[in-house]
C-alpha cells in the first residue's frame, strides 16, 4: 500500500492506517530530528510534534511532492522552531555563548570529532541545518530547498559557506587528515 | 589538501555528529496519543472559538458601520451588521481579508529592511500578533477553501519564523526567511487573496 493510499485511509478516519503511516516515516522524522538537536528528550518531543502537526494538516497535503518531503518539511520547520526557542531560553539563563567562546580557545583538543562537533553545533542554525541534511543525513539539495522553502542554489550556498566555516576552524586539524 | 579532499574528509567525519540511537518508536507514539487525546479534551469546542470571534467581528463591524453611516444618525450601524444575509461567512471574510491586509504590510517591511529586520522588536511583536489570528482563522470550520488554507499555512510559518527572530540571529536567518518568502510566492498570493481597492467591508475571500 502506498502512502497516498495510506493517507486516504487516514482521512477516513481509520486508526491502523495512521499508525501504519506513521511506522513508515518515524525514522526518518526521528534520525533528523536527532542530528539537529543532539538530545534524546528534544528528538522524540520534536518528532511528536511532527506527526501531531502532520495529521493535523493532512487534508492539505495536496500530493504535489513525495509525502516524505511534505512531512520532512514539518518536521525541519518544528525542530527549528523549537532549537530557536531553546536558545532564546538558554541564552536567558546562562551566558552559553560566553562559555562557549571561553572553551573554544583552549589549544589543546585531544579529539578531531568532538572538536568537529563543536564546531558544527557552533554553526550558525541555517548553515548547521544544510550542512546536517546535507552532508550528514545525505539529503539532496532539492530535498533541502523544499523543506526550507528556498532554492536549491539557496542550499548550495549555505552547504558551501558552512563547509567553508569549518574548514577554517579546524584549519589546525589539516595535518591530522591527510592520507 | 584542495578544498574537495577536505570537505570529502569532513562530510565523513560529520557522520558521528549526534548519532541517532534506535527510534524509541513506542514512546514516541505513546506520546503522541496522549497528547492527542489530552488536547482533545482540553481543546473547547470550535463553536466557542467560533463565539469568540463572531463576537470580535461584530465590534469591528459596529466601529466600521459608525464610522460609515454617521450622517444618517436614524440608521444605528450594529442594525445593518445584524441583517445581512449569511452573516457568518461574511464576517469571517471582513476578518480574513483586514487580517491579510495586515500581513501583507508587515511582511512588505519586513522585506524592505533586509537584514536590519531581525534585530527590530518591531516585527516581532506585530508578527506574534498576527501568528495569533491566523490560528485562530486556521481553526475556524468556516475555511473551506484549500487554497485559503494554504496560505494561512504558510502564513503561520512565516510569522512563527519571524517572531523567533533574536537581535542576535545572523543575518543568514533573516535570508532564509527573505527566501522562504520568494520561494512561498506569499506576498504575491496574499496580494491576489485581497481584493483590489479592499475596504475591510468587503466580503470577498471565499473563506
Amino acid at each position: 500500500m502506498d502512502d497516498r493510499e495510506l493517507i486516504a485511509r487516514v482521512l477516513a478516519g481509520e486508526a491502523t492506517a495512521e499508525r501504519a503511516l506513521y511506522d513508515r516515516h518515524v525514522d526518518r522524522v526521528y534520525r533528523l530530528a536527532y542530528r539537529l538537536a543532539g538530545d534524546p528528550d528534544l528528538a522524540r518531543d520534536f518528532t511528536q510534534d511532527t506527526f501531531i502537526r502532520a495529521f493535523d494538516r493532512l487534508a492539505s497535503y495536496r500530493g504535489d511532492a513525495a509525502f516524505s518531503t511534505w512531512l520532512t518539511a514539518v518536521a525541519t520547520s518544528v525542530a527549528l522552531n523549537g532549537l530557536r526557542k531553546l536558545k532564546r531560553f538558554r541564552e536567558r539563563e546562562t551566558d552559553l555563548e560566553h562559555g562557549d567562546k571561553v572553551a573554544s580557545k583552549r589549544s589543546s583538543e585531544p579529539d578531531l570529532k568532538e572538536r568537529l562537533s563543536r564546531e558544527i553545533d557552533r554553526l550558525p542554525l541555517g548553515y548547521r541545518t544544510v550542512f546536517v541534511m546535507h552532508d550528514v543525513e545525505g539529503y539532496t539539495h532539492e530535498e533541502i530547498g523544499t523543506a526550507l522553502g528556498v532554492e536549491t542554489g539557496t542550499s548550495k550556498a549555505q552547504l558551501s559557506r558552512a563547509r567553508a566555516k569549518l574548514r577554517e576552524a579546524l584549519a589546525d586539524f589539516a595535518g591530522e587528515w591527510k592520507p | 589538501m584542495n578544498d574537495d579532499e577536505w570537505d570529502e574528509r569532513l562530510s565523513k567525519a560529520a557522520r558521528a555528529y549526534h548519532q541517532p540511537p534506535e527510534t524509541p518508536r513506542e514512546e514516541i507514539w505513546a506520546g503522541i496519543r496522549a497528547r492527542r487525546k489530552r488536547r482533545s479534551v482540553l481543546r473547547p469546542p470550535q463553536v466557542i472559538w467560533w463565539s469568540v470571534g463572531v463576537a470580535a467581528l461584530l465590534i469591528i463591524g459596529i466601529g466600521i458601520g459608525r464610522l460609515t453611516v454617521t450622517h444618517q444618525p436614524a440608521n444605528p450601524a450594529p442594525v445593518v451588521v445584524a441583517r445581512a444575509p449569511s452573516r457568518q461567512g461574511a464576517a469571517m471574510a471582513v476578518a480574513a481579508i483586514q487580517h491579510l491586509s495586515r500581513a501583507e504590510a508587515l511582511l512588505t517591511g519586513f522585506r524592505a529592511e533586509g537584514k536590519t529586520a531581525g534585530g527590530d522588536a518591531n516585527f516581532s511583536a506585530s508578527a506574534r500578533d498576527l501568528l495569533s489570528t491566523t490560528r485562530l482563522l486556521l481553526d475556524s470550520p468556516e475555511l473551506t477553501d484549500p487554497q485559503m488554507r494554504s496560505l494561512l499555512e504558510d502564513l503561520e510559518l512565516v510569522l512563527a519564523q519571524i517572531t523567533q527572530l533574536s537581535a542576535e540571529d545572523g543575518h543568514e536567518e533573516v535570508d532564509l526567511i527573505t527566501e522562504g518568502l520568494k520561494q512561498r510566492g506569499l506576498l504575491p498570493r496574499l496580494r491576489s487573496a485581497i481584493p483590489a481597492g479592499s475596504a475591510a467591508t468587503s466580503a470577498q475571500g471565499e473563506i
